[in-house]
C-alpha cells in the first residue's frame, strides 16, 4: 500500500473513531438496545464510493475494533461486527449500482441491515430468540438512521469532488 | 439502464421503510400485565404475576454483572444495573407484549408472559 | 401468456375448493357433574358431537358410581344388594381392587364407612371418638368385592369410588375420543386435568399445580398425553370443635383424617384412574413412604410439597417443571431414583 494510501485510510479511520465516540456521549434516543444514529458511517459510505470497497471494509473493521476497545465495552464488540459485516455486505454490492448523488440508498439499506445484524448477534448470544420482537423497531429507526447519514455522505462527497476536479 | 436499477432500490428503500413503518406502530400494543418471565441465556429464571400489591424486588447476579428489578403494583421494571449503559433501566416500565426490556451485556430479558404466561388448566 | 397463468390459478383454486379439506375446529363445553364442575375442550372435525358423547358418559358414569346418589348402582351395593354389573363399573372395580394391592392398602375403596362417620358425605361433620374409630376401622373390609353367577355383591364393608372414579372417567374419555379420531383433548374434571395428545399447535399442555393454601399456581408442568392429578386436604375439609383441621382423605391404617406433613400430592401419569388412586395413596403414605414408593416403581411422576414448603419434584417431570414465585415453596428438590 502505498504511503498516501495508508494516510487516507488512517486519516478516515480516525475521523470515524471521533464521530463514534461523540456519538456514544450524546443520550440514547430511545430506551432500545441498539437505537443510535450511527453517524460514523458515513465515513463508511463516503469512503466506498471515494476510494473502494476493500478500503470502506478496513476502515470500517478499524474503527470497530478500536472503538470497542477504547470503549471499554469487549463484550459489545460481537454486536458491532456482526452489524457491520451484514452492512457492508449489502453496500458495497449496491455501490456498483447507485451512483453517488443516490448515496441515500445504501445509506438506508446498510443502516437496516446494520441493525438486522445486531438483532440476529443478540438473539444467538442471550438465546432469546423473544429478541426478535426489536426487528420492525430497529429496522425503521436504520432506514431513518441510514437516510440521514447517506445524506451527509453523499454530500460530503459531492462537495469534495467538486474541489478537487477543480 | 442505471436509472432503472436505481429505481428499483429506490422502490426497496421505501417499501422497507413502509413496512417497518407500519409494523413497529402495530407492535407498540400494550399488553395485559398478568404475568411476566425473566430469562438470562435464554434460561427462566423467574416466573411470576406482572404485578404485585406490596413492592417485590428480584436480584439478578450473573458473571457480568447484577441488575435489580422490581415488581410493584404498575408494572415491572429494572430499578438499578451495573451495566455500562443502563437502557434496561430507562425503559421504564414493561409496557408492550412485543417489546421485553433487556440488558444485553448481562442477557437478561423481561418480557411478558408469553409462552409461560397461559395455563391451559390448573390441577387441584 | 397473461391467459394461461390465470387459467392455470383458476384450476387450482377449483382444486382446492373442490378436496374440501374438512376442518378441524376447537369447542368446549363446561358443566356440574360429580359433585364438581367440569370442562372438556376437543380439537376435531365434528367437535360438537365428540363433546355431546363426552357430557353423556360422564353423566352417566356419575349415575352409577355416585356413593351419594341413592339409587346408583354403587349405593346399592354398598345397601347389600347384588347387582349385575355392566362392562365399565367392572373394570372400575378390578382398577380400583389392583391399586389397593399395587399401593399396599393406602388407597382403600373399602374406605367408606369411615368417610361416611366423619360427616363428608352429608356435610355434618363430626370428629368420632377414639373407641369409635377402632370400631370404624373394623369396618373396612379390603377387597370385598365378589361376583358369583354374573351378579356382584359386596362381602361385608362399603365402598367408596371417589378416589378413582374421577380418573377412570377421563380414561374412558381419552379412549372414547381417540376412537372418534381426537387427537388433542384437554379434560379438567373438577382439577383432575387429562390431556390427550398435544396442544391444536402441537406444543405440550401447561398444567398448572395449584398451592394448597389459595389460588395462586405454585408450579406449572408441561405434558402431552399425560394426567395432572392433586390430592390434598384443602379440597374438602372441615374445622372441628377443638380447632383442628379436619381434611376429607381418610387414613385407613389410623382411621383418621391424614396430618403428616403433606400439604398435596400430585402424581403426573399417562392412566388417569392410576394417577387418581396413586394420588390419594401417596398423600395417606407420607412424605417419605412415597418418595421411596416412588424409587420403588416406575410409571409415573410426583410433585410433593410439604407443610415446610420444600416441593419435591421426581426426575421424570424435572425438566418439563417451572416453578412460579409462590409463597408456599420456600425450596425445590429434584428427586432422582
Amino acid at each position: 500500500m502505498s504511503a498516501k494510501k495508508l494516510t487516507q485510510l488512517a486519516l478516515l479511520t480516525a475521523a470515524a473513531l471521533i464521530i463514534h465516540t461523540l456519538e456514544a456521549l450524546l443520550p440514547a434516543l430511545a430506551p432500545v438496545p441498539g437505537i443510535k444514529l450511527g453517524l460514523a458511517n458515513i465515513v463508511t459510505l463516503f469512503a466506498l464510493y471515494w476510494i473502494g470497497p476493500w478500503e470502506a471494509a478496513l476502515v470500517t473493521l478499524a474503527r470497530v475494533l478500536l472503538g470497542g476497545m477504547f470503549g471499554g465495552s469487549v463484550s459489545g464488540l460481537i454486536y458491532s461486527l456482526a452489524g457491520s459485516a451484514l452492512s457492508l455486505s449489502v453496500m458495497l454490492p449496491l455501490k456498483k449500482i447507485v451512483p453517488p448523488g443516490y448515496m441515500f440508498l445504501p445509506g438506508i439499506l446498510g443502516a437496516a441491515a446494520h441493525n438486522l445484524g445486531q438483532i440476529l448477534a443478540a438473539v444467538a448470544v442471550t438465546r432469546t430468540p423473544g429478541l426478535f420482537m426489536y426487528l420492525p423497531v430497529l429496522v425503521f429507526s436504520g432506514c431513518l438512521a441510514g437516510l440521514f447519514t447517506g445524506l451527509a455522505a453523499g454530500a460530503l462527497y459531492l462537495r469534495l469532488k467538486r474541489k478537487t476536479d477543480k | 439502464m442505471r436509472d432503472k436499477k436505481v429505481r428499483l432500490v429506490l422502490a426497496v428503500c421505501v417499501l422497507l421503510a413502509l413496512v417497518s413503518g407500519i409494523w413497529t406502530y402495530l407492535s407498540l400494543k400494550p399488553a395485559s400485565r398478568d404475568s411476566i418471565v425473566i430469562t438470562v441465556d435464554g434460561e427462566v429464571i423467574y416466573e411470576g404475576s406482572g404485578t404485585e400489591s406490596e413492592p417485590k424486588r428480584v436480584t439478578v447476579k450473573t458473571a457480568d454483572g447484577e441488575n435489580v428489578i422490581l415488581i410493584d403494583s404498575i408494572g415491572v421494571r429494572v430499578e438499578s444495573a451495573d451495566c455500562p449503559d443502563k437502557s434496561c433501566v430507562r425503559m421504564g416500565y414493561l409496557k408492550s407484549a412485543n417489546l421485553p426490556i433487556v440488558c444485553l451485556p448481562h442477557r437478561l430479558v423481561i418480557s411478558f408472559g408469553g409462552a409461560s404466561g397461559e395455563l391451559d388448566a390448573v390441577s387441584q | 401468456m397473461y391467459k394461461r397463468v390465470f387459467a392455470a390459478l383458476l384450476a387450482l383454486m377449483l382444486c382446492v375448493s373442490l378436496t374440501g379439506c374438512a376442518k378441524k375446529e376447537t369447542k368446549s363445553v363446561s358443566f356440574f357433574a360429580m359433585d364438581t364442575y367440569i370442562t372438556i375442550s376437543v380439537t376435531c372435525e365434528d367437535a360438537q358431537a365428540a363433546l355431546d358423547w363426552a357430557q353423556a358418559l360422564v353423566e352417566a358414569n356419575e349415575k352409577k358410581w355416585s356413593t351419594t346418589l341413592s339409587d346408583s348402582l354403587v349405593s346399592r351395593l354398598n345397601a347389600g344388594e347384588k347387582e349385575a354389573l355392566d362392562a365399565d363399573t367392572a373394570r372400575l372395580l378390578r382398577r380400583a381392587e389392583e391399586m389397593r394391592a399395587y399401593t399396599d392398602g393406602a388407597f382403600e375403596p373399602g374406605i367408606y364407612p369411615l368417610v361416611k362417620a366423619w360427616g363428608f358425605t352429608t356435610g355434618e361433620y363430626r370428629v368420632p371418638l377414639d373407641g369409635e374409630t377402632a370400631e370404624l376401622l373394623r369396618q373396612v373390609v379390603p377387597d370385598n368385592v365378589r361376583t358369583e353367577n354374573g351378579e356382584t355383591f359386596l362381602s361385608g364393608g362399603m365402598i367408596d369410588l371417589g378416589g378413582i372414579a374421577k380418573g377412570m372417567t377421563g380414561d374412558m374419555l381419552t379412549e372414547g375420543l381417540k376412537q372418534r379420531g381426537v387427537d388433542s383433548a384437554l379434560i379438567n374434571l373438577g382439577g383432575n386435568v387429562q390431556a390427550l395428545g398435544a396442544k391444536p399447535d402441537g406444543s405440550a399442555w401447561r398444567i398448572g399445580i395449584q398451592s394448597p393454601y389459595d389460588d395462586s399456581v405454585m408450579c406449572v408442568v408441561s405434558v402431552k398425553n399425560k394426567c395432572v392429578i392433586t390430592s390434598g386436604a384443602y379440597e374438602r375439609y372441615f374445622v372441628g370443635e377443638d380447632g383442628q383441621v379436619y381434611g376429607h382423605i381418610i387414613s385407613p391404617f389410623t382411621g383418621r383424617p391424614v396430618s403428616n406433613g403433606v400439604a398435596s400430592v400430585s402424581v403426573i401419569a399417562e392412566e388417569g384412574a392410576m394417577a387418581d388412586a396413586l394420588s390419594t395413596a401417596l398423600f395417606v403414605m407420607g412424605e417419605q413412604a412415597a418418595l421411596d414408593f416412588w424409587r420403588a416403581h416406575e410409571g409415573f411422576d410426583l410433585v410433593l410439597l410439604t407443610d415446610g414448603g420444600t416441593l419435591y419434584v421426581t426426575e421424570g417431570i424435572w425438566n418439563d417443571l417451572t416453578k412460579r414465585s409462590n409463597g408456599a415453596v420456600k425450596q425445590v428438590c429434584e428427586i432422582k431414583r
